[in-house]
């Protein structure tokens, strides 16, 4: 199963944490963000604002995934 | 480095970095602090949530990338993370270096950094509700300064 996190403000939205077994076709992570944005209400996922780290890298759109992969979604980022 | 959920003392991290750059002929130092913002009457807290490891690993490379850029002695950034109230201290940056020109461009850089490409997400708290907060366009403008053009 992969490891899905939804980091910032996305996580009130999509919870915090979810365990999903990846179906066959998706394949990266294009495919995985325009799935996981159909189950949810008002696109969270589709900006490209929201990036992608996968296995603690930054991620592009086109990296395969697989079944063990940790795989973070997150909004524009800024401490201080 | 160091990100920490605890309380951060800006005047004692800059005792102790001082002390430990003894040879230094500059030191610059940053605090950056939750504002007591009384306009609205309302008390804010702030939430900061970071990913780990990913947010220290960024971190130690912008060290790394400010030590090739200038000639710097020493380095602190810490970081806190999680709940903080009015007058407490988000975040302390110091640089040490010979010259001064050196650790006030290193300062700032790694501000610019923490503010824009950190991997921290913040939220402001208020009686009636809460907002997540983004940097503002100034805040990478800021940031830009530093992009090397060739």
């Amino acid at each position: 199963m992969a490891k899905i996190e939804y980091l910032g403000r996305l996580s009130d939205i999509c919870g915090r944490i979810q365990d999903i077994t990846l179906p066959q076709s998706i394949t990266d992570v294009a495919a995985l963000r325009s799935w996981l944005n159909t189950t949810f209400e008002g696109n969270p996922l589709a900006s490209p604002s929201i990036r992608v780290i996968v296995n603690g890298a930054l991620a592009a759109e086109t990296q395969p995934l697989s079944n063990t992969d940790t795989i973070a979604f997150f909004p524009p980022v800024g401490g201080g | 480095m160091m990100v920490t959920g605890e309380p951060l003392f800006p005047s004692e991290l800059l005792a102790q970095f001082t002390a430990a750059n003894p040879r230094s002929g500059a030191v610059v130092s940053f605090s950056g602090n939750v504002r007591v913002d009384k306009d609205d009457g309302l008390t804010c807290v702030l939430i900061l949530e970071a990913y780990e490891p990913v947010t220290s690993n960024g971190i130690a490379q912008a060290i790394d990338t400010a030590r090739s850029r200038w000639e710097l002695e020493d380095v602190m950034v810490s970081h806190r993370i999680g709940r903080m109230n009015p007058g407490e201290t988000i975040v302390f940056v110091a640089a040490a270096a010979k010259h001064r020109r050196d650790a006030f461009a290193a300062t700032d850089f790694l501000m610019d950094y923490l503010k824009t490409e950190a991997f921290f997400w913040k939220k402001e708290v208020y009686e009636n509700g809460e907002k997540w907060i983004e940097p503002r366009a100034q805040d990478y403008s800021d940031a830009k300064r530093w992009k090397k053009t060739t």
